[in-house]
């Protein structure tokens, strides 16, 4: 479906009010901006078409989302009011994924001596996830107390808040203004423009399931029926005996036995997310419960693998000294690689949560552009 | 004008607004036709400023609002419902009080301005 600059503008008025008046004021702001917009065509004659310029000029005269949004919310009756509020949802999300990062690599860190064993893992998780919780408490308190008291103490119209320019992360200074230079600031037009797109978080990628319906098809095929595939081979002479092509197999027979009833479960179970969703043709709550889970089990298999067994079984390997060779550097590089995708599927699995609660993903690059958020 | 100045003017305005949307609110009209009767007659007043301003006064209980479907797109009409009409009528009494003595203060101010030439 294709988006005007008023369904973005007025996307952004909504997102900064709250939820019960939100979708009320949007409509009636949608309808007077095509008022606006027809009344515009009918001084031109009504026989030109609208076009972006038209949209633009009535956008910059009714102000920016920010501005528009703060006269619509109750004056003074908030605890942290327009002025601070885009500021405060970075710096909450900035200390929120800080403190996530932080605890999933103590996580990690103290999972990393342990045997592997499902008690040993849950002991663990539950001390750390108590910290975390202590840890949330505790800075998103204290950001939110500062930011109130900044909503009380720095005079409303006399402050700004803008990024320094020369920190690649978001450092923001509050800067005292002159009344002059507030009227300038207020008076300067700001780009409708440089709204930011509506994208549809929903929308199901065809080409991104198909491959992704490929690749574990392949897979399970060539784990389940042809496992003597996966291993080394090389050309060459053993023990004297004529030089032919030489291969031994890689995994050990636990993983067979273990891990590979768990991926198959994986495997054929995203087979079927992806059918669900490629016929659905957008993703529902469901199938995004669904694939929570799919991931949550993703996280434990991958951490099991990392720190259960030795996967790889070297014994078969000819000669002597390219076993040991062997031995001492693929246990460790798959183990770090094991460990990688465990702490990239738990990122994920954060991603998919928040997806979930908030009806939308928060990248990195909203994290950091405070002047896009922010609208200043 | 200059800043400062202009500030002060806007602050003047600031304070006629509640008074004039209701004003013009005896006949329910949806906040483009509202701003558009207000340019009319000479009162230019920002639409961002407009539009928040109908809702708070629907909030503060002085008008009554509904979505209208007559049209090819749905509006919403705002009109004065009694506590509105009530409240209209103080503010006028109030405005009319005002302006008398403001023109008897600035009536005074020029005569004395006069006088000093």
């Amino acid at each position: 479906m294709e988006t005007t600059l008023f369904d973005r503008y007025v996307r952004e008025v909504g997102r900064r009010l709250p939820k019960k008046q939100r979708e009320d004021v949007q409509a009636e702001l949608h309808s007077l901006l095509l008022d606006a917009l027809q009344d515009r065509m009918a001084d031109r004659g009504g026989e030109e078409a609208a076009t972006e310029e038209d949209r633009v000029a009535i956008l910059q005269e009714l102000g920016s989302p920010a501005q528009v949004a703060g006269q619509y919310l109750p004056q003074n009756r908030y605890l942290i009011g327009p002025r601070f509020f885009d500021l405060y949802r970075i710096v909450v999300i900035a200390v929120w994924g800080a403190l996530t990062l932080a605890h999933v690599v103590l996580l990690v860190l103290s999972l990393w001596g342990e045997t592997g064993t499902f008690r040993d893992a849950s002991i663990a998780f539950f001390e750390v996830f108590e910290g975390y919780i202590g840890a949330l408490l505790s800075g998103l308190g204290s950001v939110t107390l500062t930011f109130a008291i900044l909503e009380r103490v720095l005079p409303e119209d006399k402050y700004v808040a803008h990024r320094i320019e020369s920190y690649p992360v978001p450092v923001v200074a509050f800067r005292k203004v002159e009344d002059a230079q507030i009227l300038e600031e207020r008076q300067e037009p700001w780009d409708p423009r440089t709204l930011p797109e509506i994208e549809d978080h929903d929308r199901v990628e065809v080409w991104e399931q198909a491959v992704g319906i490929v690749f574990l098809v392949l897979a399970l095929i060539l784990f389940n029926f042809f496992p003597q595939w996966i291993g080394g081979s090389f050309v060459g002479s053993i023990d004297g005996g004529p030089v032919t092509w030489h291969s031994w197999p890689l995994l050990a027979p636990i993983f067979f036995e273990r891990y590979l009833p768990l991926l198959n479960v994986l495997w054929i179970g995203n087979i079927g997310l992806s059918i669900v969703v490629l016929r659905q043709g957008r993703w529902q709550r469901g199938t995004r419960i669904v694939d929570l889970v799919l991931t949550g089990l993703s996280a434990f298999v991958l951490y099991q693998m990392a720190f259960g067994p030795a996967l790889l079984s070297m014994d078969a390997v000819q000669p002597a000294d390219l076993r040991e060779l062997l031995e001492t550097v693929f246990p460790p590089l798959l183990k770090v690689g094991l460990v990688i995708g465990f702490l990239a599927t738990i990122g994920e699995l954060i991603g998919q949560f928040v997806r979930l609660v908030w009806g939308r993903p928060v990248t990195m690059r909203e994290l950091l552009d405070v002047r896009k958020l922010t609208g200043t | 004008m200059d800043g400062p100045i202009q500030n002060l003017v806007n602050e003047l305005r600031r304070g006629t607004l509640v008074l004039t949307v209701l004003s013009q609110l005896e006949t329910r009209q949806y906040g483009y036709s509202l701003k558009q009767r207000l340019s009319e007659k000479g009162l230019e007043i920002d639409q961002g400023t407009l539009y928040p301003l109908m809702r708070r006064l629907e909030k503060q209980g002085l008008l009554d609002s509904e979505w209208s479907h007559e049209t090819s797109r749905p509006r919403r009409y705002y009109v004065l419902n009694d506590t509105g009409r009530k409240t209209l009528d103080t503010l006028k009494e109030e405005w009319k009080a005002l302006t008398s003595a403001m023109e008897d203060l600035l009536g005074k101010d020029e005569e004395n301005g006069n006088d000093s030439l």
